[in-house]
């Protein structure tokens, strides 16, 4: 075995990774050469001595403990999705929703649906006459709660006070509301969906400080503002469209996020998706490793 | 979903220094490596029914590096940090090897090792090490992977990780041998 050869297989050797065979070779190398002796116990000292010296980390305890939190904010998630679905299928909520309607498209709305649990008890044929007059009023407020997200929009493109903190990642974004917001609102990366992060900002909405991540996609900008719920943002209709915009609204991880820009709707469905599950960065193999 | 959380508490909590490490020595930044963390385990605990290999450790720790190298995309791309030297080429593995041993022959570089403790100075200079050359040494010595596990995680042959092995031991030593004859870790 020439010098070169031995060389290449000093580490396996001393890292266990050679078989009986080639280890015997390659320490036969070894006995007969200084050099590659010398050569074999220098890169062997600085093995023993990393390890010995310990140089791995500890998980600090608020690592751990944030993870756990998020674990169940995750779950919590998943959870409230899955009992979403449930009601959404119950047959008499189907038809209380369809008389509470006549907003434009898909506005099965979310928070409707919330409010309108009672009328499951109440049976439906008293439902049905109670929800035309139910509908006006709940869409009195809705609309009124669609019109100050919109209004929250314009202000924040018209008084060029788009962003407080400017970034296009979500690492420098998300911990620039920690201190100045009492939740840690999520941002996501969704460049995959194509929309970019632009930055972040406070903002107001209904006397509420709301946290406002901005995106753009196609030169469309998207205000995602995410507030505390229990406050009025959590009556915003699922969908809504008011003077040219849409606004989209859900609740995640214990937060009501609602989305709002001159986009298309079905780009802030998508948005609505990436929020809930996102994807993995462009650049990343794919599956199975998420 | 029980069951999942159980198996993550399982399976994934016990090896959270492993990751902690790992991310800390690829961002070389402490509250990175949290946040780089933190995302690995939530990527980890949605996909944990992914999780067939018998290897938890390399199964977390490949999220790990995934996560880091879109951290580390996003930082370049913002500009907020520039990634140095990492891009000295795996072809340099060999020449300067024997150089290094050769000149240092009459340091008694064993002694000299063993007797420099500064842990924090050997960390920094795991730390300077480019790259490739950081991340399989610290999966090999810190998070004992074998070179089959460390060639699935980076999705390099063996070959080349026994090399990148071979150099990030060499160039570590070269610092450390430097340093040591500065005095800097007596």
């Amino acid at each position: 075995m020439s010098c070169a050869t031995t060389s290449r297989w000093i580490d396996a050797l001393l890292d266990g990774e050679l078989d009986p065979k080639n280890a015997a070779e390659v320490e036969g190398h070894l006995a007969g050469c200084a050099a590659c002796k010398q050569r074999y116990e220098a890169r062997r000292a600085v093995s023993v001595n990393v390890r010995r010296l310990e140089l791995g980390f500890v998980a600090p305890e608020a690592l751990r403990g944030r993870i756990g939190a998020m674990l169940e904010a995750d779950l919590e998630a998943e959870r409230g999705a899955e009992a979403e679905r449930a009601v959404a299928a119950a047959p008499t909520l189907r038809l209380v929703t369809a008389q509470v309607t006549p907003l434009p498209a898909t506005s099965a709305s979310r928070a409707a649906r919330g409010r309108s649990r009672w009328l499951m008890l109440a049976g439906w044929p008293v439902a049905l006459a109670a929800s035309a007059l139910l509908a006006t009023v709940l869409l009195q407020q809705r609309s009124q709660e669609a019109d100050e997200v919109v209004a929250a929009h314009v202000r924040s493109l018209l008084a060029d006070h788009l962003n407080d903190v400017v970034s296009t990642s979500h690492h420098t974004v998300k911990p620039w509301f920690a201190g100045k917001i009492d939740f840690s609102p999520p941002v996501p990366d969704l460049t995959t969906l194509g929309f970019e992060l632009v930055g972040g900002r406070l903002d107001y909405l209904d006397h509420q400080q709301v946290a406002a991540i901005v995106y753009r996609k196609h030169g469309h900008v998207i205000n995602v503002l995410a507030s505390l719920p229990g406050r009025d943002t959590a009556n915003i209709p699922h969908t809504a469209h008011v003077q040219g915009y849409s606004v989209r609204s859900w609740r995640q991880a214990g937060l009501n996020l609602v989305a709002v820009s001159d986009i298309d709707p079905v780009e802030l469905a998508n948005l609505q998706q990436g929020f809930e599950m996102p994807p993995v960065p462009a650049g990343e193999p794919a599956a199975p490793i998420p | 979903v029980d069951n999942r959380v159980q198996r993550f508490s399982e399976l994934i909590e016990p090896l959270l220094n492993d990751a902690y490490t790992f991310a800390r020595y690829l961002a070389r930044d402490p509250s990175a490596a949290e946040d780089i963390v933190q995302e690995a385990s939530i990527r980890a605990f949605r996909h944990l029914d992914s999780l067939r290999s018998h290897q938890p450790r390399a199964w977390l720790l490949t999220i790990v590096r995934n996560c880091f190298y879109a951290w580390r995309e996003k930082v370049g791309q913002a500009g907020l940090q520039s990634f140095e030297a990492d891009s000295s080429t795996d072809e340099e593995a060999y020449g300067v090897t024997e150089e290094a041993c050769e000149a240092q022959q009459d340091l008694d570089p064993q002694r000299i090792l063993e007797r420099t403790v500064k842990r924090e100075a050997v960390r920094e200079m795991v730390e300077a090490l480019p790259v490739q050359f950081r991340e399989a040494l610290v999966l090999r010595e810190m998070n004992d992977l074998s070179y089959r596990e460390i060639a699935e995680l980076t999705g390099m042959p063996i070959g080349t990780v026994m090399s990148r092995l071979a150099r990030a031991r060499d160039l570590l030593r070269k610092m450390w041998l430097e340093r040591a004859a500065e005095g800097a870790l007596l």
